[in-house]
């Protein structure tokens, strides 16, 4: 358990982060509904993001194309959920593992910058196929996903509900591959790429390994983030969904679910509380935006790395 | 006794209904961050003035209006937890010029479920009227619509025209500009000669001028927006050669001549439906209304600021006349309105149970001349039959 929990330097600035959400989301107080929309949406997003602590931290890779995973996970769950709930949940993981794999073609001759870009032009693919294969995705006009008729939660605590388990889902993941053999052969090639060569790790494969499994994870965040938001369009999986995924997924820790669940909470709460600070700037074209930059340059600057 | 009278004063004080003051709330989702917040910022000011109008002078006796502009920096994720939180937090009974297609088709199909009024959207989208629903009315028509009554127009002023052209955008905003062309085409009974496109972001459109002159073309109708557009004229102009042209109203703008000069004098366009309001030549309505929005916001209203204004007086024409101040008791007071036209050059603007387009004519037909947007005429009627794919 104690590989959940950050450890004691770090953990200061985390329940400062955690302070910033309670004010934040308190203090805006959408209702209770609006707070399990956010919610289920920090779980969307972390879940994903998790996918992208596993190619860094793990294969010491950087992923930059993220939001083609979920968009496969999202369009495919929007499909499939009206006929059966199980086998949505299913396919949508497997389409996002289909999309990890796909950017792990690359990965068997490239590393560094150069598969990170590669994996960024998948982002740019995907969301012109989404905007182009009409029939399944809806086009430009995007595609309502069903709220689910469960009749003993309304539409928020569904939807919150769901996110958690797919955020569940992604972490069991994450902790058994950590305890097995590939587990530790991800660390040797994270800590020390040239030692790992040298004792006969297939490191390429170890590499395209990594990306296959952080998309099952943005798969699974995508379906989430479908139900979550309830409409979904090729534009909202473009570059910009990937580099926020990757600013979580650094900001927090790149290794452990806490702390990256903390900071997709931070990120959606942060808007939330600019809200609120909005009536002591006036109309300030671009304020949400600014202080979600600002927070991230001092997270950056003053966590302990 | 004394307790009769009392007891009488106190039942008829418990009895007697205090007119609480009530607040309105209607929201707006619009882009006050992102690429469109040019737009955004003069929309909103816009309603807001109306609406303190309205407030100030008592026009909707114990209704405060209060407008919630949320900003949605024109993300669809932004703007449905924005639409979520006007909903839920704020109850807001109606959104009025929520801005973006992305954005609007996003957050409709929730805002509606949600039994809340979806009124007038920056966004060309048929999606915004049709198909029927009680809750959702629109006064901007859209491209197909309008561009079969404007070319129809600038041929019947240019009878021996022949040859007419089409240079669009490759998507589904050129797509739809040169359905609507096509269609007044069809109406005057002639073809369309030649057809050109070019991609979103262009910079050189010499070979679509080179193609469209070899094919003799004498009026060539743009699906443009206004960058594109001043390139296109620019280049013929350069390349010394003078047909017509016409643009949809993505291009009408004074940004069009302001940066054209010369190279687009002649250029016709169509309002759609709200004339930009130039301080010259005002008449001295406009010019009090003009005066009013700088005195109020220290900046120049533009047509964005008119288009917000006018949107927010139908609702508070709308909120006046009806039963009670519910959405489906506006929606059905919209039903029954009957908007004469203003200051700002709007065409009629009517509604029924079975119409939720306000007008589908695109308002004027207008021409840049000595570097401003002109005014010609009024449009007629589109074709029934160009609104069916």
């Amino acid at each position: 358990m104690s590989r959940f929990l950050p450890p004691p330097r770090r953990r200061g600035l985390l329940l400062a982060a955690l302070l910033v959400l309670a004010v934040g989301t308190l203090g805006s107080s959408g209702g209770a509904r609006y707070f399990a929309h956010l919610l289920a949406l920090a779980a969307a997003m972390a879940t994903a993001a998790l996918g992208l602590a596993l190619v860094h931290g793990r294969a010491g890779q950087v992923c930059l194309g993220q939001g083609a995973a979920m968009a496969a996970g999202a369009y495919t769950w929007a499909a499939l959920a009206p006929r059966s709930l199980p086998l949505a949940l299913v396919a949508a993981a497997a389409a996002g593992t289909l999309a990890g794999a796909a950017m792990a073609l690359p990965a068997r001759r490239l590393s560094g910058l150069p598969l990170a870009l590669a994996s960024m032009a998948c982002a740019v693919i995907a969301e012109v196929l989404a905007m182009r294969a009409v029939a399944f995705t809806g086009g430009t006009a995007g595609r309502f996903v069903a709220p689910p008729s469960l009749s003993a939660f309304d539409e928020a605590s569904a939807a919150l509900a769901f996110a958690t388990l797919c955020l569940g889902l992604a972490v069991l993941l994450l902790y058994r591959l950590d305890r097995a053999t590939l587990g530790r052969a991800w660390r040797a090639l994270a800590q020390a790429p040239e030692a790992a060569l040298a004792l006969g790790l297939d490191v390429g494969g170890l590499r395209r390994l990594a990306f296959v499994a952080a998309g099952l994870c943005g798969g699974l965040g995508g379906a989430a983030y479908a139900q979550t938001l309830g409409f979904i369009s090729p534009e909202q999986f473009g570059l910009p969904l990937s580099f926020e995924l990757l600013v979580i997924a650094f900001l927090g820790g790149l290794r452990r679910p806490a702390g990256i669940v903390l900071a997709s909470l931070a990120f959606v709460a942060l808007p939330e509380l600019a809200d609120r600070l909005r009536p002591l700037v006036g109309e300030l074209g671009g304020w949400n935006p600014l202080v979600l930059g600002l927070a991230v340059v001092f997270v950056t600057v003053f966590r302990k790395m | 006794m004394r307790i009769l009278v009392l007891v009488t004063a106190l039942l008829a004080l418990v009895t007697t209904p205090v007119r609480a003051e009530r607040v309105l709330t209607v929201g707006a989702l619009l882009d006050l961050s992102g690429p469109a917040a040019l737009l955004g910022v003069p929309v909103k000011n816009g309603m807001e003035m109306r609406f303190a109008e309205a407030n100030a002078r008592g026009e909707l006796p114990g209704i405060t209006l209060k407008l919630l502009a949320e900003d949605t920096g024109y993300d669809p994720k932004r703007a449905i937890l924005a639409a979520r939180k006007l909903i839920e937090r704020d109850g807001a009974i109606a959104f009025l010029s929520n801005l973006g297609t992305p954005v609007v088709l996003a957050t409709m199909p929730e805002i509606l479920r949600r039994e809340r009024l979806h009124l007038f959207p920056f966004s060309p989208h048929e999606a915004t009227y049709a198909p029927l629903h009680p809750l959702k009315f629109q006064i901007y028509a859209p491209y197909r619509s309008y561009m079969d009554p404007t070319v129809r127009a600038v041929l019947r002023r240019h009878p021996q025209v022949r040859r007419v052209c089409t240079l669009v955008q490759d998507d589904e905003f050129g797509e739809e500009v040169s359905a609507g062309v096509r269609a007044g085409l069809e109406r005057t009974g002639l073809p369309l000669t030649r057809e050109a496109r070019h991609a979103r972001g262009a910079t050189d459109f010499t070979g679509q001028i080179a193609r469209l002159r070899e094919a003799s073309c004498e009026l060539v109708a743009l699906g443009t927006l206004v960058r594109e557009t001043v390139a296109i004229l620019r280049t013929a102009d350069e390349m010394g050669w003078k047909p017509l042209f016409l643009t949809s109203a993505s291009a009408y703008s004074d940004q069009t001549h302001t940066l054209g000069g010369a190279a687009v004098e002649g250029l016709y366009g169509v309002t759609n439906p709200i004339r930009i309001p130039y301080r010259e030549g005002a008449s001295p309505e406009l010019l009090a209304w003009l005066d009013a929005y700088r005195d109020r916001y220290g900046m120049e209203a533009n047509v964005w600021s008119a288009m917000g204004y006018v949107a927010a007086e139908l609702l508070v024409r709308a909120i006046a006349t009806a039963t009670e101040p519910t959405p489906v008791a506006i929606a059905q007071a919209l039903e029954r309105l009957d908007y004469p036209g203003d200051l700002f050059g709007s065409p009629r603007y009517r509604f029924s149970p079975t119409e939720h387009l306000g007008q589908r004519t695109g308002g004027e037909l207008t021409r840049i001349e000595q570097g401003r947007w002109v005014s010609l005429e009024r449009l007629d009627e589109p074709a029934r039959e160009t609104l069916k794919k």
